[in-house]
C-alpha cells in the first residue's frame, strides 16, 4: 500500500468532494475534516508502530518518475515523486496528523464561509504531510510553497481585526526565504548527478553524498574555484537555506511575523501554526541544511548555537513582559524552539534526539496552550492578562488544564517539556568535550531561559487564575465564563494525556528516532569534517 | 552505562514488585482525587488507608531488603549508546528516613481531618498531600540523579500546590510562586550538576559514579563544578541562606502542610540528597557549605527571637536546624546529620501541629494573643512543651542526643574556632526563642479549658511528641552509644553534655528574667530590622526581580520598535520605492509617451481647424489655393 501517498492525497480528495457539495451542507464540512484528520492520525500511527518493529533507515518508500522533460542542450529535467520516512520525520508526521485533527475540532468557532475554510484547511493538511514525506527536493519545494497559500488565506480571511497585515507579513517573510531556497535548489540540481543514470537529479539523498557532485560544479566539494563574492558557495547555500528555515522556526531576529500571525489568527490556525508549521523549520534544518551541507553546519555551529541560546532567552524575556496571553505564548514558542536549534547545533545524539523530542512535545503543548487561550477568548473576546483575576473560581476544570499545560511548558519533570529541554541541554553541554562545537556556557545560559520560563508562567497563573475572582467585564463576564464544554474536554484530555505519557515514557519517541539520529549524527560529522578539510585545502579560507 | 555493579535477583525483585503496589496506592489516590470532585469525608479515610498500606509495605516488604544491600535497576529509555535507568537502593539510611516520612505524613493527614474539616476542595488538598508524600518517598528510594531530579521537582510542585491551596488568598499565591521560583534556581543547579556529571562519567547512577570517583581521583575540576552546582540545589531546597526567603512566606499555607514541609518532605529533601551525594564534594566546597550553614544557623535563630507569629518563629527555627544538619555534613559527619534529621522531624512536626491546634482554636498566630493555651488545651500544650524541650536540646529527648553530638563532633574535629563558637552561641539563641514562645503561652492562668477532645487532633500530636523522646532511638537518655540505629556516633564526654545543658538553661532563665527578650521593643530599629528578615527580601526584589522585569520591558520595547520596526521599515521602503517607480512610470515614462501623443494630438487639433465641414469654406480655400498656385506659376 502506498500509505504515504494516501496520507497526502486523502485530504485533497476530501477537499474536492467538499467543493462539489452545496452550501446547505455546511454542517458536514467540519465532521469531514475531523474524520480525515482521525484517519490520517490512525494511518500515521500504524506506520509509526510498524516502524518501531525495525527502526532503521527510510521506510515506506514510494518512488516514481514525475516530470521527465527533454531540455535539449541542458539535458533532461528529472523530477521524481519520491516519498519515504525515517525516525526523524515519522514522529513529526504523526504529530502533524494529530494536531490537524485537533485543529479541525477547534474550528467550531469558524462561521464565515465554511466551504472555503475547510477546503483550504484540507489543502494545507495535504501540503504538510507532503513536506515531511518528500525526499525529492523539487517535490519538497512544491509542498513547502503549497502550504503558504492556504495559510495566507486562513489568517487573512478568518483572522482578527488586523488580519491582512499579519497575513501579508507571514506570506512575505516565508516567501523571502523560499525564493532563495529555490536558487539553491536549482544550483544543487545542476551540481548533483544520479550515480545510476548519470543525469542531474533533485534527489535529496544523492545531494547528501559528496561523491555525487560533478567536479567543478558550483556546489562541488572538490572544486577549487567554487567561490561567490570570495566566499565558498556551499557556505552561502547553507546560509540561505538556514535563513529560510530559521524564518519558519522562527529564531531571532527573524521572528516578528510570528506574534502578529498568532494574535490575528483564529484559534485553529494558531494551533496549526505553532503545532506543525514551526516544526517544518526544525525538520528542514536537520534534513536539508545539515544533511546537504554538513561542513557548513559544523563550520557555523557556534553561531547556530548562539542563535538558539539568544532565542531562548530573548523569547523568554519578552514573554515575561507580554500583557496579551496569546502573545505571551507566541513568544514562549520562540523560546522553546530555541532549544531545538541549540540541540541540533550540538551535533550530539542526545542533543538532536532532544531537539526532536522538544519539537513534538512543543507541538502538543502549544496546541494545548493556544486552544486554552481560545477557550476564554471565545467566551469574552478578551485575552489581556490584566482583564482576568481568579479565573480558577468560575472555571476550576479549565484552570486544571492550564496548570498542566503551563507546568509542562516550564519543564516540570514527569511531563513532556522536561525531557526535550533536558536532553538538548545535555547535548549542548556534552558538545564541548565530544566535538568541541559549542562552548559549555551555552547550556548554562539556556538554563537561565528555563528559569525565566518558570517566572512568566507562574506569574501568569498567579495573576490570571488565582486570587479573588475579579473580571474586567464584571457581572456580564461572570455569566459568560462557564467551565469547559464537552467538546473542549474532548480536545484537552488527549492533549494532557499525551503530555503526561511522553513525560513518563520518553522511549515512545526515542525508540523511533534514536537509530536514525545516531546514524545521522555520525554521518553529518564524518562527512562534514571530510568536506571541510577538502574545501579548506582547495579554497584556502 | 556501567552495568557491572548492578545486581538483579529475581525473587527479590518479586518482593519489590509487590511492595511497589503499596507505594503506588498513594499515587493512585492522588490521580483519582485530583481528577474527581469528591466532597465527602471519605476522602480523609482514603488518604489514611493509602498511607497505612504504604507503611505496611515498607515494614513488611522493604525492611528485609535492607540487608540485601542491593540495587534494583529498570531500563527507562535509551539515547545514543546510553541507557537511562531507574535505580532503586534500599539501605539503612533510606529505611529510617522512609519510616519517618511515613509516620509524620500519616500523622499530618490524620491531623488534617481536624484542621481542614470545613474546607472547600478538600479532596484536592489530600491529593496534593499524597503527591507530596509519593514524590518524597520516590526521591528517597531512587539512586539515579536524573530520576532523583524528577521527584525533586515534583516535591517542589506539590509544595507549590499546597502552599497555595487557599488560592483566593493573595499572600498564599504570592508565597507559592516565590517558593517555586526560588526552588527553580536550585533546580537549575541540580540540572547543571547532572550535565557535568553525565558529561564526565557518562552515567547518572549514583553507585556507578561513586565507583568511578574512587577509581580516578583526577576528576577534581568537574567535581568542583558539579558539587558547587549541587550545593545551590541543596541550599535552595533546604531553605538555607541566601535562598531561605521562601520558607517564612510559605507559612501562608495550611499549618499541617507547614508541618510536612518542615519535618518530613521539602526541606529535608536537600539534606537527604546531600547525604547521598556528599562523596563528590571536595573539601573546599564542604568548607563553603560550612560557612553558609553557620550563617543560616545564626540568622535563623536571631530572626526567630524577634518574631511574634508562632509559625514564622518555627519557620526560622527550621532554617537554623537544617543548617545544623548541613553543618554536620560539612564536617564529614553524615551519620549525625541523619540522626538529627530524624529527631528534628518528629519534634518539629509536633511543634507545628500543636501550633496548628492553638491557631485553629484561637484564630490567631500571634504568640501574644495565644497566651491562654496552656490552660485551654493542656494535653496539646504538654506535647508542645516536650517538643520545645527537644528543640532546645534538653535531656530525655532524642534531639538532645543528636544536637549534642553535632556540637561535640564540631569541637572534636577542629577545636575552638570561630564557627564552633558561633555554633555554641546558636544553642543559646535557640533556647531563648523557644522559651520565649513557651513563656508567652503560659502567661495567662485563667483561660477556660476547651471541651473539644478531637481524636484527629490529639492523637497525631501526642504520638509525635512521644516519638520525640529518647527511647524511640536509644536505651540510654544521656548517651549516643545506646542508639539502635546502626550509626557510628561520637562518644560525648559528660562535662561537655553538662555544659550544653547549662547553656540551654541559661537561655530559659534569660527569657524569664530579661523582659526585653520576652517582648522586644518594636520601635527599636534593630528589632524592626530583624523582624523584617534583615530586609533581604526587599533587597532581592530590588537587585533581581525589578531589573529583570525592567529588562524584559526594555526588550519588549526593542522588539516592537526596533526589530519589528526594521521589518516594517523594509516593507515601507519597498513600498516607497514602488511608489516612486510608480510615479516615475506614470509621470516620466508614461508622460513621455503621453507627450508624444499630446504633440500629435495638438498637431491634429491644429489641422482640425480646417475641417469645418462647410462647402463654402472649402470652396474659398480651394479658390485661395488656386490663387496661390496661379501666383507661383505666373
Amino acid at each position: 500500500m502506498n500509505w504515504l501517498s494516501i496520507l497526502i492525497f486523502l485530504p485533497i480528495a476530501a477537499a474536492l468532494v467538499l467543493l462539489l457539495m452545496p452550501k446547505g451542507a455546511a454542517k458536514v464540512f467540519r465532521p469531514v475534516a475531523i474524520t480525515i484528520g482521525v484517519v490520517q492520525t490512525i494511518i500515521a500511527g500504524i506506520l509509526y508502530v510498524k516502524y518501531l518493529s525495525n527502526p532503521q533507515g527510510y521506510q515506506f518508500v514510494e518512488r516514481y518518475d514525475w516530470i521527465n522533460l527533454n531540455l535539449g542542450t541542458f539535458g533532461r529535467l528529472n523530477i521524481d515523486y519520491f516519498l519515504a520516512v525515517d525516525g526523524l520525520s515519522l514522529g513529526l508526521l504523526l504529530l502533524s496528523a494529530f494536531v490537524m485533527t485537533i485543529a479541525a475540532i477547534a474550528s467550531s468557532e469558524i462561521q464565515k464561509d465554511p466551504k472555503a475554510y475547510y477546503t483550504l484547511f484540507l489543502l494545507l493538511s495535504a501540503a504538510i504531510m507532503g513536506v515531511f514525506c518528500a525526499l525529492d527536493f523539487f517535490l519538497f519545494y512544491v509542498f513547502y510553497e503549497l502550504m503558504l497559500l492556504p495559510m495566507y488565506f486562513l489568517i487573512g480571511m478568518w483572522g482578527g481585526p488586523n488580519r491582512e497585515y499579519a497575513a501579508i507579513k507571514f506570506f512575505l517573510y516565508t516567501l523571502f526565504g523560499s525564493i532563495f531556497m529555490l536558487l539553491v535548489m536549482i544550483g544543487l540540481y545542476f551540481s548533483v548527478i544520479d550515480p545510476i543514470t548519470g543525469e542531474h537529479t533533485f534527489n535529496m539523498l544523492y545531494m547528501m553524498d559528496a561523491a555525487n557532485y560533478t567536479k567543478d560544479s558550483y556546489f562541488s566539494i572538490f572544486s577549487s574555484d567554487a567561490l561567490l563574492f570570495n566566499y565558498p558557495v556551499r557556505f552561502l547555500g547553507f546560509i540561505v537555506l538556514f535563513i529560510a528555515f530559521a524564518i519558519k522556526i522562527p529564531t531571532i531576529p527573524l521572528h516578528t511575523w510570528l506574534p502578529d500571525a498568532h494574535v490575528e489568527a483564529p484559534t485553529p490556525v494558531s494551533i496549526i501554526l505553532a503545532g506543525v508549521l514551526l516544526k517544518i523549520g526544525g525538520y528542514g534544518i536537520i534534513r536539508i541544511c545539515y544533511g546537504i551541507f554538513p561542513e557548513a553546519a559544523i563550520y557555523f555551529s557556534y553561531w547556530i548555537g548562539l542563535i538558539g541560546v539568544l532565542s531562548i532567552i530573548y523569547g523568554a524575556f519578552i514573554a515575561l513582559a507580554s500583557t496579551d496571553l496569546k502573545r505571551m505564548i507566541a513568544y514562549s514558542s520562540i523560546s522553546h524552539m530555541g532549544f531545538v536549534i541549540l540541540g541540533i547545533a550540538s551535533l550530539t545524539s542526545e542533543g538532536v534526539n532532544g531537539a526532536i523530542f522538544q519539537m513534538i512535545s512543543h507541538g502538543v503543548l502549544s496546541t494545548m496552550l493556544f486552544y486554552l487561550v481560545g477557550v476564554i477568548y471565545q467566551r469574552v473576546h478578551d485575552r489581556e492578562i490584566a482583564a482576568f483575576r481568579g479565573l480558577a473560581q468560575p472555571m476550576p476544570r479549565y484552570t486544571m488544564f492550564v496548570v498542566i499545560a503551563f507546568f509542562a511548558s516550564l519543564g516540570l519533570p514527569g511531563l513532556s517539556g522536561f525531557i526535550g529541554e533536558a536532553f538538548t541541554l545535555i547535548g549542548a553541554f556534552k558538545s564541548a568535550s565530544v566535538n568541541a562545537l559549542l562552548p559549555r556556557g551555552f547550556a548554562i545560559l539556556a538554563a537561565v531561559g528555563i528559569l525565566i520560563g518558570a517566572a512568566y508562567f507562574l506569574w501568569t497563573l498567579q495573576r490570571m487564575f488565582f486570587g479573588a475572582a475579579r473580571f474586567k467585564g464584571a457581572e456580564e463576564w461572570n455569566l459568560k465564563l462557564k467551565d469547559l464544554t464537552a467538546t473542549e474536554y474532548v480536545v484537552l484530555i488527549p492533549l494532557a494525556l499525551i503530555t503526561i505519557f511522553l513525560g513518563v515514557f520518553p522511549s515512545l519517541l526515542f525508540d523511533a528516532s534514536n537509530n536514525t539520529i545516531n546514524a545521522w549524527v555520525h554521518e553529518t560529522w564524518i562527512h562534514g569534517i571530510a568536506n571541510l578539510k577538502s574545501m579548506q585545502s582547495l579554497l584556502k579560507f | 552505562m556501567n552495568q557491572a555493579i548492578t545486581y538483579q535477583v529475581d525473587p527479590l525483585l518479586q518482593v519489590l514488585n509487590i511492595s511497589a503496589m503499596g507505594f503506588i496506592l498513594p499515587l493512585l489516590c492522588f490521580v483519582i482525587l485530583s481528577l474527581f470532585s469528591i466532597k465527602e469525608k471519605s476522602v480523609w479515610y482514603v488518604a489514611i488507608f493509602a498511607l497505612i498500606a504504604s507503611f505496611f509495605s515498607l515494614i513488611v516488604f522493604l525492611k528485609p531488603l535492607v540487608y540485601a544491600h542491593q540495587y534494583f535497576t529498570f531500563s527507562w529509555f535509551q539515547i545514543a549508546q546510553s541507557s537511562f535507568q531507574v535505580t532503586l537502593l534500599i539501605d539503612d539510611t533510606c529505611f529510617w528516613v522512609l519510616t519517618m516520612i511515613h509516620l509524620v505524613t500519616l500523622m499530618v493527614v490524620l491531623f488534617s481531618g481536624y484542621y481542614m474539616k470545613a474546607e472547600q476542595r478538600i479532596e484536592k488538598y489530600f491529593a496534593y498531600l499524597l503527591l507530596f508524600f509519593t514524590a518524597m518517598v520516590a526521591l528517597v528510594l531512587v539512586n539515579n540523579l536524573l530520576v532523583s531530579y524528577i521527584f525533586w521537582e515534583l516535591v517542589g510542585f506539590a509544595s507549590y500546590a499546597l502552599i497555595g491551596f487557599w488560592r483566593t488568598k493573595e499572600s498564599a499565591i504570592l508565597a507559592n510562586k516565590k517558593a517555586f521560583i526560588i526552588n527553580r534556581i536550585g533546580d537549575l543547579g541540580f540540572l547543571a550538576a547532572i550535565l557535568i556529571l553525565y558529561n564526565q562519567f557518562a552515567t547518572l547512577n549514583l553507585q556507578s559514579i561513586e565507583v568511578l570517583v574512587q577509581q580516578s581521583p583526577n576528576n577534581t575540576v568537574s567535581l568542583y563544578w558539579a558539587s558547587a552546582a549541587m550545593l545551590i540545589a541543596i541550599i535552595a531546597k533546604s531553605a538555607q541562606f541566601p535562598f531561605h526567603v521562601w520558607l517564612p512566606d510559605a507559612m501562608e499555607g495550611p499549618t499541617p502542610v507547614s508541618a510536612l514541609i518542615h519535618a518530613a518532605t521539602m526541606v529535608i529533601a536537600g539534606v537527604y540528597l546531600l547525604l547521598r551525594i556528599s562523596f563528590i564534594f571536595p573539601f573546599e566546597v564542604l568548607l563553603l557549605l560550612k560557612y553558609l550553614s553557620i550563617i543560616s544557623i545564626l540568622m535563623g535563630s536571631v530572626f526567630a527571637i524577634v518574631q511574634n507569629d508562632i509559625k514564622k518563629i518555627l519557620a526560622y527555627s527550621t532554617i537554623s536546624q537544617i543548617g545544623l544538619m548541613l553543618y554536620a555534613i560539612s564536617i564529614g559527619n553524615n551519620q549525625l546529620a541523619l540522626f538529627h534529621l530524624l529527631t528534628h522531624a518528629f519534634f518539629k512536626a509536633t511543634l507545628f501541629l500543636a501550633a496548628g491546634a492553638f491557631i485553629h482554636e484561637n484564630k490567631s498566630q500571634d504568640i501574644r494573643l495565644l497566651k491562654g493555651v496552656s490552660k485551654q488545651m493542656p494535653l496539646v500544650f504538654y506535647a508542645y512543651t516536650v517538643a520545645s524541650a527537644a528543640l532546645i536540646g534538653f535531656p530525655f529527648t532524642a534531639a538532645y542526643l543528636s544536637k549534642e553530638g553535632i556540637v561535640y563532633a564540631a569541637f572534636s574535629q577542629s577545636g575552638l574556632n570561630i564557627t564552633n563558637v558561633l555554633l555554641v552561641v546558636s544553642v543559646l539563641l535557640t533556647s531563648i526563642y523557644v522559651s520565649r514562645i513557651w513563656f508567652h503561652l503560659v502567661s495567662e492562668k485563667t483561660a477556660d479549658k476547651l471541651p473539644n477532645k478531637s481524636f484527629a487532633m490529639l492523637m497525631p500530636i501526642l504520638t509525635l511528641a512521644v516519638a520525640s523522646l529518647f527511647f524511640v532511638f536509644s536505651f540510654n537518655p544521656f548517651h549516643l552509644r545506646g542508639i539502635w540505629l546502626a550509626l557510628e556516633l561520637p562518644h560525648v564526654p559528660v562535662v561537655f553534655s553538662l555544659g550544653m545543658i547549662a547553656l540551654s538553661l541559661l537561655g530559659v532563665l534569660l527569657v524569664k528574667y530579661v523582659p526585653f527578650l520576652l517582648t522586644p521593643n518594636e520601635s527599636n530599629s534593630l528589632v524592626l530590622f530583624l523582624q523584617n528578615g534583615a530586609y533581604i527580601d526587599r533587597l532581592y526584589k530590588m537587585i533581581f526581580v525589578e531589573p529583570i522585569l525592567k529588562l524584559a520591558a526594555v526588550l519588549k520595547w526593542l522588539d516592537l520598535h526596533v526589530v519589528d520596526a526594521l521589518v516594517d521599515g523594509i516593507a515601507n521602503f519597498a513600498i516607497t520605492i514602488a511608489k516612486i517607480s510608480d510615479w516615475f512610470d506614470r509621470k516620466v515614462i508614461d508622460g513621455f509617451v503621453n507627450l508624444i501623443a499630446l504633440i500629435a494630438k495638438r498637431f491634429g487639433d491644429l489641422i482640425r481647424i480646417s475641417q469645418t465641414g462647410r462647402v463654402q469654406t472649402y470652396f474659398l480655400l480651394a479658390l485661395m489655393m488656386m490663387a496661390i498656385l496661379a501666383w507661383f506659376i505666373y
